[in-house]
């Protein structure tokens, strides 16, 4: 059980840091975001594509994992705003309903897990880095360096994106506009600049998650899609609408899901792990529909 | 004050909300076939009792009697099944059904809500429709809705949907009847002729409390009055009691409040 | 207020309009069946093929739209329920595992259907006894993952088939089909389990459909109208809301387990593959199209969407001779997707449906 305690630390890194941003989303936006699994394997695709020697695939750049990887986050947080501004804000301006938003992120979702299958084809792809080897941290964790290092590089972002949301003007309206929206716009709050920025933000995490879990394990079309799900439990679990609540909820599942293998049952059948953590998040919905740290008037 | 059945009884009702108290009502007793006014300034947690009343919204603590019975932490359609129904401040009409839909809605005990019996007790549902709509339409009719009947619910004017949400409580034949601002917006001849039915159903047996802003119909056909300010309940007393009470003047705001109340006053001669 | 007369005229002509509606949606489905005979040389195989298909997303979409057209749920795991519906129904009548024929299964065809259609009616309960009473959002999470998380239970245990998943299970189905199958099929040239399956179908199709007019016609129904537009109303009414709304996720679950044996039917063989995001997206697609919140709809939908999907297919192969089959199927997802999106926003109410009674809010 505890050799798995590594790989549940980075499970729940890469589950932290894409489920920020869905929770960043929907606190701010009302909009749950089923695209964002998508839009996952979308960053980690555009990295894989910057990174692979030319030829390999359409666009290939044969570009640095040092050059790649940023670039692939700058790209994050243009795809972000481009989305709010020309999907989200002409639908919000249309006043379409809240199911037409959803099925729409449904149907985006959708588009781009296809064209991923287009462009890089159904087999899985490795980031061109070295393979490790093992080291032990702390006594107890098992990780590769890399592994070490990008949990360690989350932990930073992940702090850095808590005192963007508390110690920043724009962090602290974006969690006032989470609050109570019109409040908030009575206080002076540019709502327009806010969704932009938290959209923008939202795929730029998703986009690192994306990278993340590329490295740690592999990139293709379905990955953030399966994420998604996982997202879902974490949100929930940590307390939706709160993006410390994902943070918090990313490591809780991420160690469930790693640590449930040496159960009985589940260490026969190891892919029956994500079903503990889907069973974990239907027992939260049950006994404490809010979470870890959400508040109940969200909830229903 | 007069020992008779008392239908509603509220004891030490608190609610709050984040920091605030939106609700600290003590006692607030109603008599059986009465109807009370429940009155006072905006914000005074007028919505938010009724909503704790009706199983809307739970209570932090208290105890809620309705005919004797514990209905603190029921839920909201148990006790709308029980008796006690409420109107809306911001109308809740279906708006994508017609009006008259709105009203089968409401009859209480139509065997066709149980989806078994769709398909085996098909010539009941239908008697049972048949009874509903006759029933509805009178009811209708005497809030000047009829012509509208067919029409979808979100169509109506604000006025017409206060007045079709009345029929529809009323429509469920209901013991007590909770009404949140039941005639704002309804023009006032109309408004008139409901009251006086309002009055005929108080002596057919039915409990009214409602929340109302304009003073006159207050004074005119309330047995009693509430009033509440910051969540608590400032006084309590028959229309004229109130009407001189220093502490309700001083809880509304400027002299407009003071005005309606006074020229209510000079109105209200019997 | 407005008089007799206006509301006479409002109602005429919101009739006519209804009318209007009626015969483009009823035309069009027209056309889509003639385009179907006539790009396929008129082979009754390719014809009924794809109305077997049409059949059992018209059932899977009838299911949908009770729960999210009359109710409001939002249903996005109906894969899921597909799933139950048919492995259930697989392993229960005489059957084979693909992997090493090691063979199971005793039940008769009409025991494992009612079987296959109460795991339907227990998985709706799983789904629905956490989420009732919280706000909409929280159904559509709960349904997407368990039904990507059955997927991966199946795939796992070799009992249920595993990957291989389950083969040789449709014998006893065939067999039921009456002496004049046979030679009808022989007129038309088409293999007599197609046939069957297809007469079978259809009789389904209608019944479901016939089931569920009663039901939304009735008072029953119009408490599920009432819940999709205002809940909170419909409890101040003294309807209990969460009840009804797990009885329609029971009765949804019913009627989608027995579109998953349908389904199971039409492929003769079930492995995790064939239940992916893919089959859900698809019947809600032909719901859309056809128009939620209509009786007929979703089955007209369904046959439209079926004849587009199957006959641009080798429009798509003309058109991109250079592309592999893979992305060829994947572009037309795509552009399923970009149609879903478009429809949503601009014609949600799809052929038949009725913009003002659809609710487009999550509760």
């Amino acid at each position: 059980m505890v050799s798995q305690l590594g790989n549940g630390i980075v499970l729940g890194a890469v589950i932290a840091l894409t489920a920020v941003g869905l929770s960043l989303i929907f606190g701010v936006t009302g909009i749950v975001n089923f695209a964002h699994g998508d839009l996952v394997t979308l960053g980690a695709t555009i990295a894989l594509v910057f990174a692979l020697p030319t030829d390999d695939v359409w666009g290939a750049q044969g570009l640095s994992m040092w050059i790649a990887v940023p670039l692939t986050v700058v790209i994050g947080f243009a795809v972000g705003a481009l989305l709010e501004l020309i999907l989200m804000r002409p639908l919000r301006r249309r006043q379409v309903g809240t199911v037409t938003m959803l099925v729409v992120t449904i149907g985006l979702g959708f588009i781009i897990r296809y064209a991923v299958l287009i462009w890089i084809g159904g087999s899985p792809y490795t980031y061109p880095v070295p393979i490790e080897v093992q080291g032990t941290y702390l006594g107890i964790i098992d990780l590769t360096a890399t592994e070490f290092r990008a949990v360690i590089l989350t932990i930073v972002i992940l702090v850095a994106v808590g005192l963007f949301l508390t110690k920043t003007r724009l962090g602290t309206a974006m969690r006032a506009i989470s609050d109570n929206e019109d409040l908030a716009e009575s206080s002076g709050i540019d709502a327009s600049s806010v969704y932009i920025a938290t959209w923008s933000l939202g795929i730029a995490l998703a986009f690192s998650g994306g990278i993340l879990q590329g490295i740690v394990t592999n990139v293709s079309w379905t990955m953030g899609f399966f994420l998604l799900l996982l997202m879902f439990a974490a949100v929930i679990v940590g307390g939706i609408g709160n993006p410390f609540g994902a943070m918090v909820g990313g490591f809780v599942i991420g160690l469930v899901i790693s640590l449930s293998t040496a159960l009985p049952v589940i260490s026969d059948h190891p892919d029956l792990r994500f079903a503990v953590a889907l069973a974990v998040m239907i027992v939260v919905l049950l006994v404490r529909p809010q979470g870890i740290l959400g508040s109940k008037d969200r909830v229903s | 004050m007069k020992s008779s059945d008392i239908i509603l009884s509220c004891t030490q009702v608190r609610k709050h909300f984040g920091g605030v108290i939106a609700v600290d009502v003590d006692d607030l007793e109603v008599e059986r076939t009465s109807i009370t006014a429940l009155i006072g300034p905006n914000g005074a947690g007028k919505t938010t009792f009724f909503d704790i009343v009706t199983g809307f919204l739970d209570p932090d603590s208290g105890e809620i009697l309705f005919e004797g019975v514990d209905i603190t932490n029921k839920p909201a359609h148990a006790i709308a099944h029980d008796g006690l129904v409420r109107t809306f401040q911001l109308t809740r009409i279906l708006n994508k059904m017609t009006v008259l839909e709105n009203m089968l809605l409401a009859a209480p005990n139509q065997t066709g809500e149980r989806v078994g019996n769709t398909f085996f007790r098909r010539s009941t549902i239908a008697a049972q429709e048949q009874t509903h709509r006759e029933q509805a339409i009178a009811l209708l009719d005497r809030f000047s809705l009829l012509s509208l009947k067919d029409e979808y619910g979100g169509r109506l004017s604000g006025g017409q949907k206060k007045l079709l949400e009345l029929a529809r409580a009323l429509m469920s034949n209901p013991t007590m009847v909770l009404l949140d601002e039941p005639m704002a917006g309804v023009n006032p001849a109309l408004g008139e002729r409901l009251l006086q039915y309002v009055l005929e159903l108080r002596d057919e047996g039915m409990t009214f409390l409602f929340v109302e802003h304009d003073m006159d119909i207050v004074m005119r056909i309330s047995d009693r009055v509430v009033v509440m300010a910051t969540g608590e309940i400032i006084a309590d007393g028959t229309p004229s009691d109130v009407r001189s009470n220093p502490a309700v003047l001083a809880a509304y705001l400027g002299e407009h409040a003071q005005d309606d109340i006074a020229g209510a006053e000079e109105g209200s001669e019997q | 207020m407005t008089g007799d007369n206006a509301t006479a005229t409002a109602s005429q002509e919101r009739d006519t309009s209804r009318s209007t509606q009626h015969a483009v949606g009823t035309l069009l489905a027209l056309l889509a069946l003639l385009w179907l005979f006539w790009s396929s040389g008129f082979a009754w195989i390719i014809v009924i093929g794809v109305l077997i298909k049409a059949a059992v997303y018209a059932v899977s979409a009838m299911s949908l739209n009770l729960e999210f057209g009359f109710t409001g749920l939002l249903n996005f795991g109906q894969v899921g329920f597909m799933l139950v519906g048919g492995y259930t129904y697989a392993l229960l009548v005489p059957h084979e595992l693909g992997r090493a024929g090691s063979a199971g299964g005793s039940w008769p065809v009409w025991a494992a259907v009612l079987a296959a259609m109460v795991a339907g009616v227990l998985l709706g309960l799983v789904l629905g006894i956490p989420t009732v009473r919280l706000r909409g959002d929280y159904l559509a999470i709960v349904t997407i993952a368990i039904a990507e998380i059955l997927r991966i239970t199946v795939r796992s245990f070799s009992g249920l088939g595993q990957s291989f998943g389950i083969i040789q299970y449709t014998e006893s189905f065939d067999n039921l089909a009456p002496g004049f199958v046979d030679s009808w099929a022989a007129s038309l040239d088409v293999p007599p389990k197609d046939l069957w399956l297809f007469i079978v179908a259809w009789i389904v199709v209608l019944v479901v459909l016939g089931a569920m007019t009663l039901m939304i016609k009735s008072p029953w129904g119009r408490v599920l109208r009432a819940i999709r537009d205002d809940e909170d109303a419909v409890r101040a009414l003294g309807k209990n809301a969460f009840w009804y709304k797990l009885q329609v996720l029971m009765i949804g679950g019913a009627i989608a387990g027995l579109s998953g044996v349908l389904f199971a039917l039409d492929l003769s063989q079930i492995s995790p593959v064939n239940f992916l995001p893919l089959v859900t997206f698809f019947a809600w697609t032909a719901l859309i199209l056809g128009g939620a919140g209509s009786l007929v709809g979703p089955v007209v939908g369904s046959i439209i969407f079926w004849v587009v999907l199957t006959q641009t297919s080798s429009l798509a192969e003309d058109l991109f001779p250079g592309m592999s089959a893979t992305a060829v199927s994947a572009t037309r997802f795509i552009l399923m997707g970009a149609l879903i999106m478009l429809l949503m926003i601009f014609r949600p109410e799809g052929l038949f449906g009725k913009r003002e009674e659809l609710s487009l809010e999550i509760q």
